[in-house]
């Protein structure tokens, strides 16, 4: 089976399930992964798995290690620098300082990612969502309003009815949808963006265009613009 | 507990939801919504349409919940579904993108309806799916054809924690 992007347990890794405490990780210069707080703890392979309850756990880990988390409602904050970061909450803010890629979950808490290399994945129902810099994102609310910037991939968002704003770092493809809520793309000074609305159709990018902007909105106002 | 209107099974369960239908109904009346849901119950019953101990068991509102025999046809169908819908939005003015989830287990039927944690689980997966996007469990995965699951690509999700379940559900990103 392939996996992408892989945490997995041939590459160092913690797998933190809770139902309801907050979890504080913290990334930093050591070896070994250290949890303060209850917690039931296993490892196999390069992987060490944290089983909690309802009670707080802080847990120090090895800079760039992968780590996968589920709690019910708990807030989860990752500091420092880890790897492939998965995430998955109900109710709980997300937030995470920096991670090579992330994929991060949330029905009804923020999520807030600091600087994501790679590809970033980003699901709320009804929690808003900010990223400060990454690669390809992708990005999906039903009302929790979208704000990225400093992107340098492709950006794909999708909300229903909240704002969407995305400044782009680099000439890369935007898709953009929402039913009633305001978009607004940003582009770097000199970038030639194509326009194209989804509800058209695939379009072929013109040779004399950088990239296209492909957005769609049944009422929300759009805006394309250089900066 | 096994009644006289109810009988154990074990199978797949499949959520559809219709991302950002509520908004959508809202700004463009009930009439379009309607066609946008008639058209969703069409392309779910070409999906399943042939395939062995599969059916669509309900509508929810702008969703619908399918049952299946095993994994294996859950799966496929919900690919092809995906793709169908995905098709629609290119080629005809389909407004919505769909996402969907998968989970495995036991359940009692009761009456057309299929109930129990298995399906509860399933809702569950299909929330925190995003649009165009299909969620697998684990648990379904495992019982997969190891042949049909090499052919899939799957990105590791996470544990999900279920309000009354005790263990945590993992799941994947699931497409072709």
């Amino acid at each position: 089976m392939a996996s992408l992007p892989p945490p997995s347990i041939e590459r160092p890794s913690v797998r933190i399930s809770t139902t309801s405490g907050r979890v504080e990780l913290v990334a930093e210069d050591r070896a070994d992964v250290d949890v303060r707080g209850d917690a039931e703890i296993s490892r196999s392979g390069a992987a060490t798995t944290i089983t909690g309850d309802h009670r707080k756990l802080v847990i120090s880990v090895p800079n760039g290690i992968d780590v996968i988390i589920g709690t019910t409602s708990g807030r989860v904050e990752v500091s420092g620098s880890v790897g492939a970061a998965a995430v998955t909450t109900d109710s709980g803010r997300i937030s995470i300082d920096r991670a090579t890629s992330v994929d991060a979950r949330s029905t009804n808490g923020r999520i807030e990612i600091g600087h994501c290399g790679h590809q970033c994945c980003l699901r709320s129902e009804n929690g808003a969502v900010a990223v400060g810099s990454c690669g390809s994102v992708d990005v999906a609310t039903t009302t929790g309003r979208i704000s990225l910037s400093d992107v340098r991939g492709a950006a794909r968002a999708n909300c229903a009815n909240g704002r969407v704003e995305i400044e782009m770092a680099t000439a890369n493809d935007v898709t953009a949808e929402t039913v009633t809520g305001r978009i607004e793309v940003s582009m770097p000074r000199g970038v030639r963006a194509f326009r194209a609305d989804l509800a058209d159709g695939p379009v072929q990018r013109p040779h004399d265009a950088d990239c296209i902007v492909s957005t769609h909105s049944v009422t929300g106002r759009v805006d394309v613009a250089n900066r | 507990m096994t009644t006289a209107t109810s009988q154990a099974c074990v199978g797949s369960v499949l959520f559809t939801d219709l991302v950002g239908f509520t908004e959508f109904n809202d700004a463009v009346g009930d009439a379009r919504a309607v066609e946008v849901l008639d058209r969703q119950t069409q392309l779910a019953a070409a999906a399943v349409a042939g395939q062995p101990a599969a059916r669509v068991v309900k509508e929810l509102g702008d969703g619908l919940m399918l049952w299946f025999g095993d994994a294996d046809i859950a799966v496929e169908a919900a690919l092809q579904l995906l793709s169908s819908v995905e098709s629609a939005r290119q080629n005809e003015g389909f407004p919505l993108a769909i996402r969907m989830g998968v989970h495995h287990g036991e359940a009692l039927t009761r009456g057309d309806d299929v109930v129990g944690s298995t399906i509860n689980i399933g809702a569950r997966v299909a929330d925190l799916a995003g649009p165009g996007e299909l969620l697998v469990s684990d648990a379904a995965l495992d019982t997969m054809d190891a042949s049909r699951r090499n052919e899939l690509q799957c990105a590791s999700v996470g544990p999900v924690r279920v309000k009354g379940v005790r263990e945590p559900v993992w799941l994947q990103r699931v497409s072709r």
